[in-house]
């Protein structure tokens, strides 16, 4: 698995499309974002290559399936959402892709590095994208960070 | 020795700077460079507030037991500190919380000079009492947003302390994605 992080608009995608077609790879490329999580979970696929885009967008999806609103949180005694489950579900559903010989990118925004936000569930969200962009960079044989179109090569 | 640890929320600093306070106060004592064989501290500026502040200080707390780490509760005026000597390693975290304690006091709020003055002058002297000074800070400055007057004058507060202590560190290191970027120095 490859992780490419950096901030909005860094044209990460891009960079990931070129780096695909350098490698000249004729393979078809399947492209989903948050709005394609059921299709994460689905039947079989024939794209040799898969990216998984906005990443940082499926855990806020995720986080606001589990968290709704700030009076469901005041049932839960303010315990944080835990969005661990679905990661370990991902990451199995990308261990099997690889395992079938697929090449899986995952593109992600960076979210962490602003203020503080006040609201709670800006907050949650912020450290669920970093918490799981580490796990996901532990996995992954390559992380690159996309600051200009231009890749920086972090392990 | 001074070591600057950036990395915004959720990137896997505070891990990452414990684990280098530890390696460096195992090879230092290993090394056996003519000081006796210090501790290892871990100065927490952090107020606690709330639910959600009390989960946080578990969590680390939980991420630093059994580091052998003896924690210091010291929300603003690190230079007041007086226990440490040569051999010892000090993990101050972090510095986006003491900015705002120095900087917000009661209804007041202090000029950024006069906040990045005092902390640079209260950590110089921490710097020259311990062996090695592992300072974790925060990179609160990419998201965009036009904050309001103080928010700004805070930013400018923590760029500068920032900035400055990058100068004078001997190792300044960026945390992505838990993954260790160096900026000055070498690890």
């Amino acid at each position: 698995m490859e992780l490419y992080v950096g901030g909005y608009a860094q044209e990460k995608t891009t960079y990931v499309m070129e780096m695909i077609a350098r490698d000249s790879e004729a393979s078809k490329v399947l492209l989903l974002d948050e709005r394609d999580c059921a299709r994460l979970f689905g039947g079989d696929l024939e794209e040799r290559i898969i990216i998984l885009q906005h990443f940082h967008l499926m855990v806020q999806r995720e986080l606001r399936q589990i968290v709704p609103h700030e009076e469901k949180r005041q049932q839960t005694n303010g315990e944080e959402a835990d969005l661990t489950l679905w990661f370990q579900k991902l990451t199995d559903r990308i261990q099997v892709w690889e395992q079938e010989g697929r090449r899986v990118i995952v593109i992600s925004d960076e979210v962490g590095n602003g203020i503080v936000p006040v609201d709670g569930f800006e907050r949650e969200w912020r450290e669920w994208v970093g918490r799981l962009l580490i796990r996901f960079a532990k996995q992954a044989d390559r992380v690159e960070r996309v600051i200009c179109g231009l890749g920086q090569r972090i392990k | 020795m001074m070591t600057l640890i950036l990395g915004g929320s959720g990137s896997g600093k505070s891990a990452f700077a414990e684990e280098y306070a530890c390696e460096c106060f195992a090879g230092e004592s290993g090394l056996g460079i003519g000081c006796a064989k210090g501790k290892k501290y871990y100065i927490a500026t952090m107020e606690v507030y709330g639910e959600e502040g009390r989960r946080r200080v578990e969590r680390h707390r939980r991420q630093r037991a059994g580091k052998g780490f003896e924690t210091i509760e010291q929300p603003r005026s690190v230079g007041e500190l007086r226990r440490f000597d040569r051999g010892d390693t000090v993990l101050l975290e972090c510095l986006s919380n003491l900015v705002a304690n120095e900087m917000f006091v009661g209804a007041c709020s202090l000029a950024a000079e006069t906040v990045c003055t005092k902390i640079l002058k209260e950590i110089g002297k921490l710097s020259q009492e311990v062996g090695r000074l592992v300072i974790v800070s925060n990179n609160v400055f990419e998201d965009g947003v036009d904050y309001d007057a103080s928010t700004k004058e805070y930013m400018k507060a923590l760029g500068m302390v920032n900035a400055r202590l990058a100068q004078s560190a001997d190792l300044v290191v960026e945390v992505v994605v838990g993954i260790p970027v160096v900026w000055k120095g070498s690890l």
